[in-house]
């Protein structure tokens, strides 16, 4: 009875250390001779990655991503992520790159890296029924949703509290589309959230909704994630994501999104730029 | 009403999403991921099952320790605890595999009970006869206590299969686009049409486990009422002992009267 | 020797750390009010349609069976959302604002839809353990001059209730670790409260270790202190399934 038992043990060590994990290479070296990129995308995120009409996979970083894999010659392979994975999975590299409109932060940079330049601007935004509240200062006490997942839920009291002393109710929800619903319903007063997704998820409802005080709050610095410590595989990846910029098959990207007869038209350049009363309308990129 | 019927007209996209095309999703996804997930829960089920029954203590003991604990945790962190800690560990496992994982476990551990009930309902003389015949107890459990033992567990099967399909719907909070998750984004992407995309969900999950209730219905008729969900959690002694429980306690709560 | 290559440092101070310490908490505490409360409402109501479904009278019995019809072919999360999303619009129009605005309602739409699901359960339960009450008492019952309210409350219902309390107990055990579904109507119970932990530090692993352990302590504590309550009550689970067949 001994020896079976310690048949058993063996055999699970080594079951255990079958999948023990070989550190070391970079990413670019496995990337190329596996011939695939797992690109790790949302699907509850209109305009940026969702699951349209017809039951298929699009969005601003859909589209990207694919366009990321051509440049980097192979083949794409699209990982279902969420707000909550989509930082995990980087980090235990389960995925190369995550394109899941993840904003810019620090405590986020700690998990993961980011590729240079980030590529889209926009910023979170209060948003609610049109002329409910005149300025942040009136959202004190007030219930505020905002996505499980999202920098939000710490960063919207820290700025409220600025204004007044009385604490909001924090509320958090799966997606953005569930937040909104509960916006609608009147569940909250307010939903924070990035300014191009709130205007998707409202869709024609935009109309009766506004930015609460007519302004972004905090800065949503889109980056490109990849895992941490590969500096070689995040240059790839950020030279890609510039010569994409340089190319204009951003520009094509952008325009079929967010362009003046886009899918999701938008206001506001959110292009990576540079300062503008220096360069004008240059773009983000590195010289040679 | 007509948004009802508008969006029954609709049908394919809640049964199949997209699929010639695109990712298959809607009603078949909760089908494919519940009959997957309780083929496979069935292998590691037997085997569970005839291990929590075996005489010999090292197969009895992880086994009723394997069952128990997974019994005790809600299938949704099941599920994060796949989503999650198996990355950690290295094993890159794509969305919808984590979920059969977490699944098939969660069916495995509750088909060991069922096994073992029907293993512990054919008669003990039964295997004693097998014996005495000249069977090793190989032959003689597989030729003659499994068996018996599946007729008498094929009704519990049906049942918690059906609860089972209705269990895949928590696939939902990760992000795998099922039968609930295709009727909120119905109901999100045109919100005066609410009701009728709830309904359709409804409409389609009571359909199809109606219709698996009632071949479970005939199927308890013919063979006789075993339902799983009547049997206590069974704790062993045994068990208990292994647990890391004060001793007092322990001592209180495993004293026969 | 190194087996396994965990690619994550375990931090323990996480789960004590403010405000991760007090979404825990009252995570616990969340998670421990739906589960009583849905167990009570669940209880009375599934007693009441079981009384309905063994009554004679087709008015009663047919709208109970109804019920529990639909209920038990329909998901268990599907009620949670359903309460949660649509049942608020469904009322006349003081309600649905109301309602909208309580700032715990997902906590109440939780309770409510794991009341609608967990209660056919447990009237399929109790009505099995109605239907073994032996004719014999009943017509006693009857002899000794109690009317048809006194009859289950004195002498069908305890009865029944002693029989099924096994199977009572595991449903229970079943809609405890059910609360958990409620995380997906925002309701901040226990795993919610690992899964907020987990995305606003990236390391979930340790709470949801600690939610995990909670859950099986909880659930295997209820499940020997429901076995002593049967030797106690001095049940025989066997007798009960051969009752049954």
């Amino acid at each position: 009875m001994k020896k079976s038992c310690l048949v058993a043990l063996l055999s699970v060590l080594f079951l255990m250390s079958l999948i023990s994990y070989a550190a070391g290479e970079s990413l670019l070296n496995e990337v190329t001779k596996r011939g695939t990129v797992r690109i790790g995308h949302g699907n509850a995120t209109p305009p940026m990655n969702y699951i349209d009409d017809k039951g298929e996979w699009v969005g601003f970083d859909v589209d990207l991503g694919t366009v990321i894999a051509e440049k980097l010659g192979v083949k794409v392979e699209r990982v279902l992520v969420d707000n909550k994975t989509r930082i995990a999975f980087l980090a235990n590299r389960s995925i190369d790159i995550s394109l899941a409109n993840i904003s810019h932060t620090r405590s986020r940079d700690e998990q993961m890296d980011y590729a240079e330049p980030p590529y889209f601007w926009t910023g979170k935004i209060f948003y609610s029924k049109k002329g409910k509240f005149k300025s942040i200062k009136d959202l004190g006490g007030k219930k505020i949703g905002v996505d499980q997942g999202s920098n939000a839920f710490i960063a919207a009291p820290q700025e409220i509290a600025k204004y007044t002393d009385k604490k909001p109710e924090m509320l958090s929800f799966q997606n953005s589309a569930e937040g909104f619903l509960a916006l609608k319903q009147g569940k909250i007063d307010s939903y924070s959230q990035d300014a191009q997704i709130l205007a998707a998820v409202a869709g024609s409802l935009g109309e009766e909704y506004e930015a609460v005080g007519g302004a972004i709050w905090s800065p949503g610095l889109y980056g490109i994630g990849v895992p941490p410590d590969d500096s070689k595989w995040r240059d790839k990846v950020s030279f890609v994501l510039q010569d994409i910029l340089k190319d204009g098959s951003y520009e094509k990207i952008y325009q079929k999104w967010f362009g003046p007869k886009g899918i999701s038209p938008l206001p506001i350049n959110a292009r990576p730029r540079l300062p503008k009363d220096t360069f004008g309308d240059m773009l983000y990129i590195w010289p040679d | 009403m007509e948004f009802l019927i508008e969006q029954l007209g609709n049908w394919r996209y809640y049964l199949i999403g997209a699929y010639p095309n695109g990712p298959l999703t809607g009603l078949s996804m909760n089908i494919i991921l519940a009959v997957l997930s309780i083929v496979i829960g069935l292998f590691f089920g037997i085997l569970f099952g005839l291990g929590r029954t075996s005489c010999r203590r090292y197969l009895r003991y992880p086994c009723g320790l394997y069952v128990d604990v997974i019994r005790s945790t809600p299938l949704l962190l099941l599920l994060f605890w796949f989503y999650f800690f198996l990355p950690v560990v290295g094993a890159r496992i794509p969305l919808f595999w984590c979920a059969i994982i977490s699944l098939s476990v969660y069916a495995s551990a509750y088909q060991a009970e069922i096994v073992r009930a029907g293993i512990l309902a054919v008669p003990f003389g039964q295997m004693e006869a097998a014996l005495s015949t000249g069977m090793t107890r190989y032959q003689a459990v597989k030729l003659v206590i499994l068996p018996q033992a599946f007729k008498k567990m094929l009704p519990s099967f049906v049942s918690f299969f059906n609860s089972l399909y209705k269990s895949t719907s928590i696939v939902y909070i990760v992000g795998i686009v099922d039968m609930t998750r295709t009727g909120v984004i119905i109901s999100q992407r045109q919100p005066n049409r609410i009701y009728a995309a709830y309904i359709c969900m409804a409409i389609g999950f009571w359909i199809s486990c109606y219709l698996l209730s009632i071949a479970s219905q005939m199927l308890e008729k013919k063979l006789g009422i075993l339902d799983y969900e009547s049997y206590k959690p069974e704790i062993c002694r045994q068990d208990l002992v292994l647990l890391p429980i004060p001793k007092p306690i322990k001592r209180l709560l495993i004293t026969q009267k | 020797m190194k087996i396994l290559n965990l690619r994550y440092d375990f931090d323990w101070s996480i789960p004590f750390r403010e405000p991760f310490a007090g979404w825990l908490i009252t995570g616990v505490k969340l998670t421990f009010l739906i589960a009583i409360v849905t167990t009570a409402l669940s209880l009375i109501a599934g007693t009441i349609l079981a009384i309905m479904r063994t009554s004679r009278f087709k008015f009663l019995n047919l709208p109970a069976r109804m019920y529990v019809e639909t209920v038990r072919n329909i998901p268990g999360l599907f009620w949670l959302l359903f309460f949660y999303f649509v049942f608020p619009q469904m009322l006349p129009f003081g309600l649905t604002e109301t309602l909208n605005q309580y700032t715990y309602y997902s906590v109440v739409a939780g309770i409510l839809g794991l009341t609608i699901d967990n209660s056919a359960y447990v009237s399929d339960i109790v009505r099995t353990g109605i239907l073994s009450v032996p004719r014999g008492h009943i017509e006693a019952a009857v002899s000794t001059g109690l009317n048809r309210f006194q009859q289950i409350r004195y002498i069908i219902l305890p009865m029944a209730f002693r029989t099924v309390l096994p199977p009572l107990g595991t449903r229970m055990i079943h809609n405890f670790k059910n609360s958990s579904l409620c995380m997906a109507i925002a309701a901040p119970e226990l795993t919610w409260a690992t899964q907020q932990v987990e995305s606003i530090t990236f390391r979930g692993l340790e709470v949801t270790l600690l939610a995990t352990g909670f859950y099986i302590g909880l659930s295997l504590t209820l499940a020997v202190l429901m076995i002593r309550l049967e030797r106690w009550l001095n049940i025989d689970v066997t007798s009960i399934t051969q009752m049954r067949t």
